[in-house]
This record gives structure tokens, sequence and C-alpha cells, in this order.
């Protein structure tokens, strides 16, 4: 009797990426999150085509315009104007490209180097990894926005400085994270046998050790992209971040701030617009944080 | 248990100089000189600018510098502020208090909300009541609170009249600030009305500041929760017969509030970030609203003070939960049998 | 009248029956032994006895009384009486059974608070004096140590006088000493030995080890797949064990398999969620199973000695004809 002893590809258990957007997918809410945030990007990214206006082209007789839908409203300005009579949803648009792709570079900023930092952290860990972390834990004395704050005094104000800003706030998380997880693995089996094959520091860092940390370096960098979305605004709305004219949803909000009674669609429309996106990141975080997570992985 | 508390102390010092060391390069770090910085722009001939430099000890190597600048620390001088000339310690003496006290409040109102609503979340997992809960925490987490802030105002205090705009205290009202706290200080006053509108005006500031570290609590109390009641002990508990409260709080939270406590006391940095946000939007005259106007103003020394102070204050705090956590966990106190 | 009496007692989670109909008496002051391998649902029908079966789970019986009380139809409040009081279970891990943030002399109050109407210094004497009964040394000072500060055997003592705390009329020990080495096994034994003759406690002790089960039982109920197949008083069972699997089971002890390559077992494995067979649940693997085995369900049968088998082996070990 012989046995056909190539896999079958129905039973075949599927690879690790397609069983994690299984688990992801099957998450309703992080599936529409996702959805939603594509929107989004493709809408930031294309702005110069979806937007209507010119963002910071002022209509000088269409100040303080309300929403399409009020009586006093206007098609062409859909979701209405603000105090220089700037179209609103051009100004979401071209902002929704500022705060993504500053949230985007700040998490770069920080993935990659705090990953570097806590890889030889781990690796190092007697002199160099102690200094490594007692920098961290000097940083970590001045959480989130404080330490921005901090960057921002020194460096002044600015889109480009918020950047760096925040990633700096951002990168002692990184480096904990990774320390932490690549501590959890070096003295595993394959990590030993990885070393006595003749691997050197470079390759079991970044090949050997670093591909099994993926799952909760992942996580963090989808929550710090969020949280970098909401710093920009916070830095933008006291006025030590993106500078006007540039549409930032936050530094709208500061000069809008004035027209919360007599015109309230001036504050509410950018600040829905930003609960809206940090709320599908986070909930796009905690979907893959739930389909990563080993122990929900039904074995 | 002292030992324990000693050893804990130990580790700090090296954390607090490093601090003394960020807040002292502030000043040094910034582009250009320290006495055009001051100043404003390059206005003093070269000569009035070598004397300034030396009178203010400017011209001393970086070390020096440093080590006249720990002694200063210890001696209590912060130096002087540009904007009002006076002493920083004394301007934020005056507005240290403001903070404490809102943020007092916005910890108080996230453990009693938040605290209950994982359990809750947790006893009834899979069902509405827990995806409400969880939905409400995940919109917590993800506000702007800047904006929460300018909406509820909006609603509460301009379209409904129940809360005032800003401030910690109708105008109307003379209080002597003997302690800094409003809520003491009105109790010592004579109008009768003042406690009220005390209470009022920390209403909204403590709601919007409560939001975020109200959201995180519940968050993790649901999930500290579910791990725990899913122990060996806890169906031990029911199967002595306890009452379903004794096994879900008695045994079940207070084990799960372990990493809560741990969370509870990390989020102190995020409500010092939130407490500049709040202040900002309730002119609120506490310490968040004095650094940001310290920045955006150039007031370099206050700045620089502002940021030694709260990066101590959360040091201090990360201090004090560690020491909690270890009276709450017997274990980590490492005794033996 | 029995003190626990169980008929057709079913576990389902989702479709599958982690218990598949367990019949069981137990009367009072007699110690039932309950053997099986792992997944038989023994500790599942304990579980199913102390009403602790949570959702999904679901339990249902022709008959589940205790004491002349129907538990089927006990109210949650009648059922926290009884539970600690008059019923009471020992579990497998003792450290993890106890609660970490609480000391001795807290728990063992917290029990005795529930269920008496003792009270300050008369609770703390009480709470000594089980201490004492458990054979720990200095009890006194004991109440005042926490879990993680006890040993493995001293944390199962503590257990036990957890439970019989109220003097229970039955005490289900579910694997009492699997996790402790053997010297302790054998001192926790004796102990639980003691108390049972002591107070005349309904005992039911569950165990994968035949060995400690020949010392300690009366009768020995041994339960395969989620069924009881088999009962008998000892020496019985051993002696001339009428079932199948009872007669493997004994055969696969390394005693009785001196000089043998192997240790002999059935070919085979237990049936789990999706190879139950639609006739008894051992006749996929059963040496002497015929047609009407491998069709038709057996049912539990007898009195003294009860056999869920249609070919139940005789004296010599010879499959007879029901």
């Amino acid at each position: 009797m012989t046995t056909d002893m190539r896999l079958n590809a129905d039973i075949a258990p599927p690879s690790p990426l397609r069983s994690a957007w299984l688990a992801f997918a099957a998450n309703k809410g992080a599936l529409a999150a996702l959805i939603v945030f594509a929107v989004m990007v493709v809408a930031a990214l294309g702005a110069s085509l979806f937007a209507p206006h010119d963002p910071v082209e002022q209509a000088r007789d269409h100040l303080l315009t309300p929403p399409a839908w009020d009586a006093a409203g206007i098609r062409a300005y859909l979701l209405g104007t603000d105090e220089l009579g700037r179209d609103l949803v051009s100004r979401l648009l071209y902002g929704g490209r500022i705060s993504l792709g500053i949230a985007f570079a700040s998490v770069l900023l920080s993935t990659l180097p705090g990953t570097a930092l806590g890889l030889i952290a781990a690796f190092f860990p007697r002199a160099i990894g102690t200094a490594i972390m007692r920098l961290m834990d000097l940083m970590l004395a001045l959480p989130g926005l404080l330490l921005a704050l901090c960057v921002v005094a020194i460096l002044g104000p600015g889109l480009f400085n918020t950047v760096i800003a925040i990633a700096i706030s951002t990168l002692p998380n990184y480096t904990r994270l990774v320390r932490a997880a690549t501590l959890a693995e070096i003295p595993r089996e394959y990590v030993t046998a990885s070393r006595v094959a003749g691997a050197g520091p470079l390759r079991l860092m970044f090949l050997t050790v670093l591909p099994n940390c993926m799952a909760p370096l992942i996580v963090q960098s989808t929550l710090g992209f969020s949280s970098a979305i909401i710093q920009t605004a916070a830095l933008g709305f006291l006025g030590l971040g993106v500078q006007p004219p540039m549409p930032e949803w936050g530094t709208m909000l500061a000069s809008a701030r004035a027209y919360t009674d007599s015109a309230p669609w001036v504050v509410t429309v950018p600040g829905l617009t930003i609960l809206i996106t940090v709320l599908a990141v986070n909930l796009i975080g905690d979907g893959l944080r739930d389909a990563l997570d080993p122990k929900l992985k039904q074995a | 248990m002292i030992a324990f508390i000693l050893r804990k102390l130990a580790t700090l010092a090296p954390t607090f100089l490093g601090i003394t060391l960020i807040a002292f390069a502030l000043i040094h770090a910034i582009p250009g000189d320290p006495v055009e910085v001051m100043v404003g722009e390059h206005m003093l001939d070269p000569v009035a600018h070598q004397e300034a430099l030396h009178r203010l000890g400017l011209d001393l190597p970086l070390p020096v510098q440093y080590g006249h600048y720990l002694l200063q620390l210890l001696h209590g001088n912060l130096g002087d502020s540009l904007a009002t000339h006076e002493p920083i310690w004394n301007d934020f003496l005056a507005r240290f208090p403001a903070t404490i006290e809102l943020s007092l409040v916005a910890i108080v109102l996230a453990v009693l909300v938040g605290i209950p609503m994982g359990v809750i979340a947790a006893i009834k997992r899979g069902s509405l009541v827990d995806r409400a809960a969880m939905g409400l925490a995940l919109t917590g987490y993800s506000m702007p609170i800047f904006w929460w802030g300018l909406m509820l105002i909006k609603v509460f205090s301009v379209q409904l009249g129940w809360t005032p705009v800003s401030g910690r205290i109708g105008i109307e009202f003379d209080i002597d600030p003997h302690t800094g706290f409003m809520l003491i200080d009105v109790l010592m006053a004579p109008d009768k009305g003042a406690f009220c509108s005390a209470v009022l005006h920390l209403v909204l500031p403590g709601i919007v500041l409560a939001t975020v570290p109200m959201a995180v609590i519940a968050r993790m109390t649901r999930s500290s929760m579910l791990e725990v009641l899913r122990e060996d002990y806890i169906r031990a508990a029911r199967a002595r017969g306890l009452s379903p409260f004794r096994v879900v709080i008695v045994h079940g939270l207070r084990n799960a509030l372990l990493p809560v406590i741990t969370v509870i006391g990390l989020q102190t940095g995020s409500l010092l970030a939130g407490a500049v946000l709040t202040e900002t939007v309730f002119a609120w005259p506490g310490i968040g609203k004095w650094l940001v106007d310290a920045i955006l103003n150039r007031d370099y020394p206050v700045a620089q003070a502002g940021i030694l102070i709260v990066a101590t204050v959360i040091v201090a705090v990360n201090f004090l939960v560690d020491v909690l956590y270890g009276v709450v966990n017997p274990r980590l106190r490492g005794g033996a049998a | 009248m029995s003190l626990l009496r169980i008929r057709n007692l079913r576990v389902e989670f989702g479709s599958f029956p982690a218990v598949d109909g367990l019949d069981l008496d137990v009367e009072r002051g007699e110690v039932l032994g309950i053997v099986g391998e792992s997944g038989s649902g023994k500790s599942v029908a304990m579980l199913a006895i102390m009403g602790l079966v949570d959702a999904p789970g679901r339990v249902t019986a022709d008959c589940l009384e205790f004491d002349g009380q129907d538990l089927l139809r006990l109210s949650a409040s009648a059922r926290r009486k009884l539970l600690g009081r008059d019923i009471a279970m020992v579990f497998q891990d003792a450290q993890t059974s106890l609660d970490p943030a609480y000391t001795v002399g807290d728990q063992l109050k917290e029990t005795l608070r529930a269920h008496t109407s003792l009270r300050s210094t008369a609770i703390t004497d009480r709470a000594v004096a089980l201490l004492e009964m458990v054979e720990i040394p200095d009890p006194a000072r004991r109440l005042h140590t926490y879990p993680h500060q006890l040993s493995g055997g001293m944390s199962q003592r503590v257990m036990i006088a957890l439970a019989i705390a109220c003097q229970p009329k039955l005490l289900i020990a579910d694997e009492p000493t699997t996790a402790l080495d053997v010297i302790v096994q054998a001192q926790v034994m004796a102990l639980l030995a003691k108390l049972q003759r002591e107070q005349d406690m309904g005992l039911i002790l569950i165990t994968h080890d035949l060995a400690l089960v020949a010392q300690a039982a009366r009768r020995v109920g041994v339960m395969y797949a989620g069924q009881m197949v088999e009962q008998q008083p000892l020496p019985a069972l051993f002696d001339t064990p009428r079932h199948p699997y009872t007669r493997a089971l004994i055969a696969a002890i390394p005693e009785h398999n001196r000089g043998a390559t192997r240790l002999s077992a059935l070919p085979g494995i237990v049936p789990g969620q999706f190879d139950r067979p639609s006739g008894c649940l051992l006749s996929p693997r059963c040496p002497h199973a015929v047609e009407r085995c491998r069709s038709e369900r057996p049912a539990l049968l007898g009195e003294a000695a009860m056999v869920r088998c249609f070919t139940p082996l005789d004296a010599q070990g010879n499959p007879t004809h029901g």
C-alpha cells in the first residue's frame, strides 16, 4: 500500500501570516476600523485630488459659513468654512496628510532606533545594557507630552520639531519592550543553536531573535501611531506644534476655539475627525493584539 | 519592610541626579548663548555681553556651573522668572496646589468609575454590558481631551448653564489662599455659597482630566479580573460556599488589583500631561498652564524649573507605587516561612 | 437512604459529553474510590455535584440527590449553604487553590464565619484546633503564614483543614496527592483516612493511581470516557475484575509486567469529541467485542458488583454473555 505523502492543501495548517489575518478579520470591530482607516489614508494621500478648494485660500465673503445641511450653508463648502473663510473639507483632508504623515514618521523614527537599542541592551546586558536602560528610565521620568514639550522648548515649535519631539518621547517604550522580549528569547534553545552554528551578534539580534519579538512590537507601534496623532494635535492646540496656516487638526482647534458657541462646526468637525481617526487606529491595535497574542490562539 | 523601602530609595538617587542634569542641560541645549536667549537678541555690545556672561557665571566651565546649579537646588533656589521677576519657587508654590487638587479629583473619579466598570464588564463577559463598557473605555482612551473639554463647556456651561466656564471659583467670592486647596480654603471662609461654587468649578475639569485614566483603569481591571477569575483559588472559594460578593470582590478583585495599582501609578505621568491641556482649556491656574505659558513666552528659567519639578513628582509617585505594591503583594517583600 | 445518589449524570460542553451517563451511590461514612485516566470525566463529575460547572457546560441527570435534597432544583443560596458545610472538596494543586493574598488563618476563619455562628476568639480557637487536626506543627503561629510560605504537603493539609472545618458529611478529594512526593503522599493519605474515621465522613477519592485506592477505599468505581464502567468492593475489583477495561488497567501496572519489554496496554486511544462510537465506548479497543457491542450501549447492571458490559469477564477472566 503506497501512501501519497504530499501534504493535502486542504488540511495544511495556514501560514502564521494567514492565521493572524483570519483571527484579526474575525473581529468585526477591528475589521471595520481597518476599512475606515484605509479610507482615511487614501483620502489623505489623495488630498490634492479630493479637496474641492485650496486649504489656505480665504473666501472673504464666506467667513464662518455653516455646513451644507444647515439653512445658511452652501453646497460648495460641504462642512462649512472657518473664521478666515477656508473650506473645512479641504483643510481636513490636507490636515490628514500632516497628522498621518507626522505619526508615521515619528513611529518610524522611534521604533527603529528603539528596537536597535533594545536588542543591544539585551545582548550586552552588563555595562552597555545598564547604561541604555538608565537613560531610558530617565527619559521615562518625563512621559509623553511633557517630554515632547521639553524638546519643543529647546528646538522651538513647528512640524519637523513635532516629529522629533514625539519620536524622542516614545522611543523608551520600544527599547524597554524589545529588551524585555529579547531577554525572554535569548535563553531559548534556538538561539543557542544559532550561536553554536557560528552566528555573530548582529545576525543573532536581527535575523534570529527579532522576528520572534515582532508581535508585541507591532501592537505597540500601532498604539504609538494613535498616540502620535493625539500628541500632534495636542501640541498644535497649545500653539507649540504645527503652526498656522498649516491645516493640522489640533492647530485648527486652537484658532477655532473662540467660535465654539457662535460657529460650533469649526470646533466640532476637526475634533471629531481626530477622535474617529484615533479610535480607528486603537481598534486596529486591539484587534492586532488579540490576533497576535499566543495565549489566545486556538492551538 | 523598612529595608525594602530603603533599598528602593537608594535606586532613586541616580535617577534624580539625572533629572537635574536634563533640566540643567535644557537652557544650555538651546541654540545660541544663554544671555542672548534671556535678553532676546543680539542687542548687547560685546563688552556688556561678556559682562553679563561673567555676572551670571555663564563663562565658567560647564561642570562647575552644574555644581552651582545643584547647590542652588539644595537651597531651594530655583531662580527667578523672566516674566514676573519673582522667585520661581514662590510662583510654583502658588500654583502647585491647584494642579494637585485637580489631579486628585481626577484620579479619584477615574478609580471610582473605572474599577467598578472593569469588574462588571469582567463578570458579565461577552454581554451587552461588557461591550458597552469597553466601547466607552475605548472612546475615552482615544479622546482628544482638549476638544472634549471644549465640547463639555459648550453643552454644560454655555447651553445648559449648569457649570461655570473657567477658573477655580466664582469671581464674586474672595477666598484667602491658606492652603492653596480651594476645597479646604472655602471651608474657612465666611461665604456660604463658596463651597458649592468651588465644587462646581471642579466638575468639568475633573471629568475631562479623569477621562483617559478612567478608560485605562477600566480596561486593565477587566483583563486582570478575567485572569484572576480563572484561577484555582476562585473555584476553591466557591467550593466552600462563599457568597458571590466574597468570591468576586474579596478574593477576585483583591488579587486583580495588583496590576491595576501599577497602572494607576503610571497614570500620574499622563495625568500631569493631561493637566497641561485641561488647565489650558479651563483657564485653571495650575502648573500645567504655567509651564506651557513659560515655553510659549520663552521664560526659560521657569520652563527649566517646571520640568525639573514635574519629573521629580513623577519619580516620587512611581516610588510610592512600588512601595504600595510591596505592601499589597506579600510575596514581593521577600519574607520566608 | 444513600448519602449521595446519582443516576445518569450528563455534563455536556457543546456536543461533547465529558460525563456521559454516570451512576453512583455513596453511603454515610463510606470510602468510595473512583479511578480513571485523564479525560475520563471523573473531575468534571465531581464539579457537577458541587454545582461548579459553568456555562457553556450543561448538567443534566435523572437523579442527583444529596442527603435527601435534590441538588438539581437547589437555589443558588441553598447550594451555597451546602458547600463547605455538608459537602466539601479538596483539589489537586493545593498551592494554587489557596488565595495568595490572605493568610491561612484568614481563609480558615472566613469559612467558619460563613457557615457557623462562631465569632472572635471562638473562631480563632477553632482554626487552631483544625490545624492541629491536620497535624500541622505550631498551629497558632501558622495562622499568620501566607500560602506561598508553605510547602506542598503543608498546603494540602491546610486545604483539608478548610474542607473539614464544618464537619462535612461528604468529602470529595480530587487527586489530593498527585502533586506531592511519595513520602508526603503517604502522610496525607494516612491523615485523610484518620479524619474520615474520626468524623464518619463519606469520602470520594478520585485518582488515577490504583495502588492508592487499594489502600484507602472500600469500594471502587472505574470510569472510562465519561461513564462508570464497573463498580465493585475491594478486593474483588482487583481479584476478579469484570470489565475488560478494568482488567487492562490492572494488567498495565508495572508490577504485573515484570520481565516484559513493554507494558501491556489496550490498542487505540480514548474516544474524544469526534470519534465516539454509537455502541459501547470501549468497543473499538476491546479484545472481546462482539457485534452487539458495536451497535448498542450497555447499561450499568448488577447489585454489589456493577458492570457495564455485554460480555463481562468471569472469575477466570473469560468473557461471558452478560
